[in-house]
């Protein structure tokens, strides 16, 4: 009797190590529930959070009298509220995510997204998945029901390599569907134009979305080792273009590592979170030093 | 131009293989998947590319094939200066035997020429004789002794049939085949304009490699061919065609020009010793000159024979002579047998008055049976009641002596006349058969009472009714023909004897007859004769030809002596004429191009010999230039499968080891 899918993607040694972890947002997003997160919403909470000087038709309740008693100044008093948070991962399950050895790289990123799905109902936090490849294939809304995390691992179980990538019309769809303030993971490969991506994240972000990128690449497509000369086959569009080992040895190896550099750049500018992960890395780790960095963040 | 070995060229596309492989095995590098295009540049593919010589086995498999072509085109020297010694050379001295050979000294002379030849040729050398008219016949070799092949060759006169070069030279390229050593083929023959063949090519024969031919005509020389006929159209007076034709043979070599003067020409006709008619002609060579002589009187007696002989004598002798026949256009006989039964009268008039029309046939009436026949018949009518399942036993054992017979029905009617008014018509008609059926308009005949004819197995209806009753059937005998008329021809039970079918019928069917039994009254020398069984041959000096056992049996015999021959059988005596063929006593020589174009192949192969060191020996030149022939193919049946694995080899692993596109593109 083979192993279902949801406990093989969920690796237990993956999720031992992460149980002292907490995945924190960097902003306090609003939500429903109480949970670790901070909500950026301020009022009805017990943390104090700071002053402001009252306006007209501010809430009177929210005067701090003892401080007009002793300087004669009207002050609002503001709390910050302590709330959980919705996390949305966006999969791209384009036909190019099904390339790389070990593993490839959907494997990967489906290991990847299940690990977060699973992390995120463990702190109680809204659930929401999508995956596109040239155009939102599934989506599910972020949710805090119990069963949003199963229905994640189906939709997950099913997802397979498709057709072409076309990030931006994938994420413009998915931007009229996530109008709650949250924490947004893209899993994909970035076969895309650096500008163009952060110009399909930075609606997001200015939404008040936090964004995290996770690049997943493989090794023989970062350095190929192609040593004889071959017909390459896009997997997307399934062309194929003869190409001279010299060429991949100096000429591609440069423009694939600029183009990584400026989708990192890309996500910097933008205030996004960029992380790499290799099909060939151990992903507990690469959770792991998400996690610590995501930590700093939330600080 | 030609190519002298053909199927090297089997061995030339052989060599096409690995380029082959080359061009459609690898024309598209290996494909593999790759996630994006998005950084990849479309790169030129290298023709070639700097690389260590570290695919040794490929470069031996080349070096290997580079060896072995070497050897191929280099082998025929390595064959000369490996066996000088091998080139002896087996001689075939061919002898024209034609008829046109027994004019005047030339038989003679070439004899002479083949004692000469036998007497000069080197001991070491292998020679046989071979003699040719209309075939080519292996006559002796010199495996025993010489002398023994002289004896042969004395042993030889000219025949009296014609030559054809064409078939000659086939000929000898197949017995040349049969040596591996080189043949050289000496021709004696007077090189004749009417034996060479249609088309040129028919004289080459590849398998010769050398050729030398003789003539045996040294002077100018004419010749007289006479041809004539007799017919009578009454039996009383006679008309004899007579044709001369002169044709002369002028070689370049002669002294004399050419004959151009008018010679008078005596032709006699005679029979027995009668002289009946005396003419001269005048004509020179080239001349075809023809006369009929309608003022004649047939000679007294029983089929007399008339001579036409030339007097002034010519080169060829054989041809100024030859006997007649006269022909006479006499109706065909037939026999009627007719019956007891009143009935029949009225078929025998029928059957009389169609088969007499237009003098077709001259219809005997004989009462009985077959046995009271004229011993001469050969057709003959008879009626049986076709209801019965065998026809009477006479009938059966006259048709056995290679005799023809028509039977009809006389069975009694037994239908009533109720119901058969309209009557049926014919139906289905076998136009494959020669009666030619299918050209007789059957449209109103009318058949009220048909009786039931019994058929036999390989009984072959070649008429029906409408309703399926056989009116006309051919019933399979050893020999002769047998029809059966299912119809009592008395213009009651049908209409047929009225209707102008009828008499298209009995035309059809004597015509049927006639050419089922036919013997030629003429043939050409040489020519094969079919004759029916229990018939003896004799031939012009009245010897049989045919022993007891051919007697029993049919077949053919070839007549290779022109005079006049006889057939005689059970049915009397039928004379046979055979002639000479016009053309073989034509003496016109071979014109001086196509006499070129025939020695044009083997004069380059001799000069190139006469270039040679060795000048003295009839040796083969194209062996000189190209080696002797059982080392050349036993070397390239080695060396040419050996080259093209190499070069396979050597493709499929350069198509996996390099990294280099070879589509040439």
């Amino acid at each position: 009797m083979s192993t279902p899918l949801s406990n093989r993607l969920l690796k237990p040694d993956v999720l031992a190590r992460l149980g002292s972890l907490e995945l924190i947002a960097r902003t306090v997003v609003e939500g429903v529930t109480t949970g670790l997160h901070r909500s950026p919403h301020f009022g009805f909470s017990q943390e104090f959070a700071e002053y402001r000087a009252y306006n007209e038709g501010d809430d009177l309740r929210y005067v701090d009298w003892n401080v007009y008693a002793r300087t004669d100044r009207t002050y609002i008093k503001r709390f910050q509220g302590e709330t959980n948070t919705a996390i949305t991962l966006l999969l791209d399950a384009s036909a190019s995510m099904g390339f790389g050895t070990p593993i490839s790289k959907l494997d990967q990123a489906l290991y990847l997204c299940a690990s977060l799905a699973y992390m995120a109902r463990k702190q109680h936090d809204a659930l929401g998945l999508g995956i596109f490849d040239e155009q939102v294939r599934d989506f599910l809304a972020p949710s805090a029901r119990p069963d949003s995390l199963l229905r994640a691992m189906a939709l997950l179980e099913r997802t397979e390599a498709g057709s072409g990538t076309d990030i931006l019309n994938a994420l413009e769809s998915l931007r009229a569907s996530m109008t709650r303030r949250g924490l947004v993971i893209v899993v994909s490969d970035a076969y895309a134009n650096a500008d163009e991506l952060m110009s399909a994240l930075q609606p997001l972000v200015h939404g008040g979305q936090d964004v995290a990128f996770f690049h997943v690449l493989d090794e023989e497509e970062i350095e190929p080792s192609l040593t004889r000369i071959r017909a390459l086959k896009d997997l997307e569009t399934e062309e194929s273009v003869i190409v001279d080992p010299a060429f991949l040895q100096n000429g591609y190896r440069a423009k694939f590592q600029a183009h990584c550099e400026s989708v990192k750049n890309a996500c910097q500018c933008i205030g996004a979170d960029y992380s790499q992960v290799l099909t060939s890395d151990p992903l507990d780790s690469a959770l792991q030093s998400y996690l610590r960095f995501r930590e700093r963040r939330g600080r | 131009m030609s190519l002298l070995f053909p199927a090297y060229l089997i061995g030339l596309a052989g060599l096409f293989l690995p380029w082959l492989l080359h061009r459609f095995s690898d024309q598209q590098p290996e494909e593999q998947l790759f996630p994006s295009r998005q950084f990849l540049e479309p790169t030129a593919p290298p023709v070639s590319r700097k690389r260590a010589l570290k695919h040794w086995l490929l470069l031996a498999l080349r070096v290997l094939s580079i060896l072995c072509l070497s050897f191929l085109f280099a082998q025929p020297w390595l064959s000369k200066m490996g066996d000088d010694t091998q080139a002896n050379v087996h001689h075939l001295i061919s002898i024209d035997q034609s008829l046109s050979m027994r004019a005047d000294g030339r038989w003679a002379r070439a004899v002479d020429r083949a004692d000469a030849l036998i007497e000069e040729l080197p001991d070491s050398d292998t020679i046989e004789l071979v003699a040719f008219a209309r075939d080519v016949n292996r006559i002796a070799d010199d495996s025993e002794s010489v002398s023994a092949l002289r004896r042969a060759l004395k042993g030889l006169e000219p025949l009296y049939t014609s030559a054809d070069y064409g078939v000659m030279m086939q000929r000898l390229n197949q017995v040349a085949g049969e040596y591996s050593q080189p043949v050289k083929v000496w021709l004696i023959s007077d090189q004749q304009q009417s034996a060479l063949p249609a088309q040129i090519n028919a004289l080459y024969a590849p398998e010769v490699s050398l050729w030398d031919q003789m003539s045996v005509v040294p002077e100018a020389q004419v010749n007289v061919h006479l041809s004539a006929s007799a017919q009578s159209d009454d039996g009383a007076n006679l008309r004899v065609s007579v044709q001369l034709r002169a044709s002369a043979a002028e070689p370049d070599s002669a002294d004399s020009v050419p004959d151009t003067a008018i010679t008078r020409y005596t032709v006699q006709v005679r029979s027995d010793d009668r002289l009946l008619l005396e003419e001269v002609f005048s004509l020179q060579a080239g001349d075809i000159v023809s006369r009929v002589f309608d003022d004649l009187v047939i000679p007294p007696g029983k089929n007399p024979v008339l001579r036409v002989s030339l007097l002034e004598p010519d080169a060829l002798l054989d041809d100024n002579e030859v006997f007649l026949m006269i022909g006479q256009t006499n109706p065909t006989p037939v026999v009627l047998l007719q019956g007891e039964r009143a009935s029949q009268d009225a078929a025998s008039v029928f059957l009389t008055t169609a088969l007499e029309t237009d003098s077709l046939a001259s219809v005997q009436a004989i009462a009985g049976t077959a046995e009271r026949a004229p011993p001469e018949t050969v057709h003959i009518v008879a009626a049986q009641d076709l209801t019965l399942p065998s026809i009477a036993l006479d009938v059966l054992q006259f048709v056995d002596t290679d005799a023809n017979a028509m039977v009809f029905d006389n069975s009694v009617s037994e239908s009533s006349s109720d119901g058969v008014i309209q009557g049926v018509g014919v139906g289905l008609v076998d136009e494959s058969h020669p009666l030619g059926l299918g050209q007789i308009d059957w449209f109103g005949a009318r058949f009220y009472d048909v009786g039931a004819m019994v058929l036999q197995e390989n009984d072959r209806v070649l008429l029906e009714t409408d309703d399926r009753q056989p009116l006309l059937v051919e019933r399979s005998t050893e020999r002769g023909t047998l029809l059966l008329l299912n119809d009592r021809l008395d213009g009651l039970s049908s209409n047929l004897p009225l209707q102008p079918a009828f008499v298209s019928l009995m035309e059809a069917v004597l015509a049927y007859f006639d050419a089922s039994t036919a013997i030629p009254d003429q043939l050409i020398a040489g020519s094969r004769v079919s004759l029916p069984a229990n018939v003896q041959l004799f031939d012009p000096d009245n010897e049989s030809l045919l022993t007891l056992a051919d007697n029993a049996r049919i077949g053919g015999i070839a007549l290779d002596r022109p005079g006049l021959y006889k057939v005689v059988g059970a049915r009397g005596e039928h004379s046979l004429r055979v002639l000479l063929d016009p053309r073989e006593t034509d003496l016109s020589l071979i014109s001086g191009d196509a006499m070129v174009a025939w020695n044009a192949r083997y004069e380059d192969a001799e000069t190139v010999a006469n270039t040679d060191v060795t000048k003295d020996l009839p040796v083969d030149p194209i062996l000189l230039l190209q080696g002797d022939d059982v080392n050349r193919y036993s070397l390239w049946f080695w060396l040419l499968p050996l080259m093209v694995m190499f070069l396979l080899t050597e493709s499929v692993f350069a198509n996996r080891r390099l990294d280099v596109r070879r589509d040439g593109s």
